[in-house]
């Protein structure tokens, strides 16, 4: 299985969302990475139909994916950014519809809803509650069973992990980690150490256009050399932080433990650190995290 | 072209679609809301008995009043009105009507019950009688048909009942429960997934008429049964074969008082009908959920506004062609069987175009979800 992105763009008005991308994206976790309007919202839509390109096309096998259209779309399991509830439904009743809409048969139907229950984690006694009941990380987890409904070869899940708690997110790497062998997954967060544990690759975007396309650990060997550690005394971190791109901030017992990322170090006392997929995001989205 | 399979269809699917669609109409404050509404229908009548029994009197005494005096008014049936009339107290003596016999009392709300009826039948009075004794010419028109002086209570009070609050719970129940029908997916955060969904459109849609439809059934029935019910009950509905005319409701057609009554609720549901596509196509095209409601209550509601009386007659004549008319009666009243089956042919097909409008505009990729959401 081939999923292509071909000279892909999106105009609206003047702007380009999404600017001649060319990506092939085969089995696997790919995480999905870019500022708040770097164009993945607008690149899923486009991959999942619901947003057509300007130009260039999505190709499924080299069928582009307009065209097949329904044959496409029953290869699809999608979990949007806003995923809802109907008023009056039970957890039952939610993915029973999906079910439904999906064509399933009710022996299958029931056999499914249970799984899929039990993989995201959610009792019987959780199932047959109304969905308004509940918390915001059981939604999610609703939803991404919703995704799950039927084996869908292609998953795209849109910040699948908002709202859950730690436990939840482990829980849900392992869903993913788990079922990623025969299928694409596509997966765009904020949580960086999301897409660090179970993504083969990830795709950076900038502005609309793909920055980078890499394992985890070979971005992050790009940024090598990159990040450095330098304590400072607490009078001085607000120095630092307007001149240089400070990841993180610990206090010590003689000072402050700046964590900077930049091209060179900044003090004298800068000692290399080993980088991280967050000092790469710092270090390549530069201009956004300072606006 | 090879046309591309609309994804899988499992047994049962449209099934629990449909079911589950139902589920999505009626949460529990809608099932709470429709409840009050039909259990106020059904107590309605119990409320307006009253207004058509007057106070005085039980049904019980009505009933042996129709046992004693019912038969065809004729002229030897108004003499005989009038000389009862000349033996008793006069009615407008306030003494005079405490202190009268019972069996006086029982001939004097008789008379004013006959009054009533011929008043509604557009007859004469018989009192005309009393000011001139020595008139010798008829007082019914001449080829006046039959009318009976009968028991028609119950259906009197029925009447006032469906085309009053009967019909606007017809109009108002669709309106309000089929409101989100489309726009609600977006407000549920659905939509995006329903359309990733292969053939889930069709089979969504199909599962939303059917649902829609059984609303607009139910309510129809409901509303036609439970005051019907509650009518039976309090007044008694008795002779529902009596020519139409002994309604006094000026319709010159050959039909039963039950003809009537299953023709008015036939319209009922076509008026609901119309109501529920019309909401179900504006819930496609409007962003707001309230907004595809109010719409076409709107649309319902405005001609049933006052005219000026100067507005030229194609005005008036327009105004009863409006969406209303199916549940004012103006167009059954008006005496025509060719115009009131173009208004249902006319407002059935409008309906049906918006609604499908809705549909196709609100699963068109080419409406985003953002104008679901300004």
């Amino acid at each position: 299985m081939e999923l292509t992105f071909k000279d892909l763009t999106k105009r609206f008005g003047r702007k380009r969302a999404v600017d001649r991308l060319n990506v092939t994206l085969t089995h696997g976790v790919y995480g999905l990475l870019g500022p708040n309007g770097s164009g993945k919202t607008t690149l899923m839509r486009m991959m999942t139909g619901l947003l057509k390109p300007t130009s260039g096309q999505v190709l499924y096998n080299g069928q582009e994916i307009g065209r097949m259209g329904d044959a496409y779309r029953a290869k699809l399991g999608f979990l949007p950014q806003e995923f809802g509830f109907y008023r009056g439904f039970t957890g039952n009743d939610m993915l029973r519809y999906i079910a439904a809409l999906k064509g399933l048969d009710e022996k299958k139907t029931e056999r499914e809803v249970k799984e899929l229950a039990e993989r995201v984690g959610l009792s019987s006694a959780d199932m047959g509650r109304l969905v308004s009941g509940y918390s915001g990380g059981m939604r999610r987890r609703l939803g991404i069973a919703q995704a799950l409904m039927d084996d869908p070869e292609i998953l795209v899940l849109d910040e699948p992990t908002a709202g859950l708690d730690p436990q939840e997110r482990v829980r849900f790497r392992n869903l993913i980690s788990g079922i990623s062998a025969s299928r694409l997954v596509l997966l765009s967060t904020h949580i960086i150490s999301d897409i660090e544990f179970i993504a083969g690759d990830v795709l950076i975007l900038r502005k609309g256009k793909l920055l980078l396309q890499a394992p985890p650990a070979e971005i992050i060997a790009s940024v090598k050399g990159k990040v450095w550690t330098v304590e400072v005394p607490p009078e001085e971190v607000e120095r630092f932080q307007k001149t240089c791109l400070i990841g993180n901030l610990r206090q010590t017992g003689t000072g402050v433990e700046l964590r900077v990322v930049g091209d060179e170090a900044t003090a004298p006392a800068a000692v290399p650190a080993e980088p991280t997929l967050e000092d790469v995001y710092l270090y390549y989205f530069r201009e956004a995290s300072s606006q | 072209m090879r046309r591309q399979p609309a994804g899988k269809t499992g047994k049962g699917t449209g099934r629990r679609l449909y079911a589950l669609e139902l589920k999505k109409i009626f949460p529990m404050g809608n099932r709470i809301a429709a409840a009050a509404l039909l259990a106020a229908l059904f107590l309605f009548p119990f409320l307006l008995r009253s207004s058509t029994l007057g106070v005085y009197e039980t049904v019980a005494e009505r009933k042996a009043m129709y046992a004693e005096h019912g038969g065809e008014i004729t002229e030897a049936y108004l003499r005989e009105a009038a000389d009862t009339a000349r033996d008793l107290p006069d009615p407008n003596d306030p003494e005079a009507w405490f202190t009268m016999t019972e069996e006086d009392r029982k001939e004097q709300i008789w008379l004013e019950d006959l009054k009533r009826k011929l008043e509604r039948f557009g007859l004469p009075s018989y009192e005309e009688l009393l000011w001139d004794p020595e008139r010798t010419e008829p007082l019914l028109p001449e080829g006046y048909g039959p009318v009976l002086y009968a028991d028609t209570d119950g259906w009197e009070l029925y009447m006032k009942l469906q085309s009053g609050i009967g019909a606007v719970v017809s109009l108002v129940l669709p309106c309000f429960l089929l409101s989100p029908l489309l726009n609600g997916e977006v407000a549920s955060g659905m939509r995006r997934v329903i359309l990733t969904v292969a053939g889930s459109e069709r089979k969504q849609i199909r599962a939303k008429w059917c649902a829609a439809l059984t609303v607009v059934a139910g309510s129809t029935v409901l509303t036609a049964l439970l005051p019907l019910l509650g009518t039976a009950l309090c007044t008694g509905l008795t002779a529902p074969g009596l020519p139409v005319k002994n309604l006094g409701l000026g319709l010159e057609y050959e039909w039963t008082i039950g003809q009537l009554f299953l023709l008015r609720s036939f319209l009922l549901f076509l008026g609901s009908f119309t109501a529920a596509a019309l909401t179900a196509g504006f819930s496609g095209l409007i962003s707001q959920t309230v907004g595809s409601m109010v719409a076409v209550l709107a649309l319902f509601l405005m001609p049933l506004l006052p005219l000026p009386k100067e507005a030229p007659q194609w005005v008036v004549e327009a105004q009863k062609f409006g969406p209303a008319g199916f549940f004012t009666g103006d167009i059954l009243y008006d005496g025509s069987m060719t115009k009131l089956a173009v208004f249902c042919i006319l407002w059935i097909v409008i309906s049906i175009v918006v609604a499908c409008t809705g549909r196709i505009a609100f699963h068109s990729m080419k409406i985003p979800e953002e104008f679901y959401r300004n």
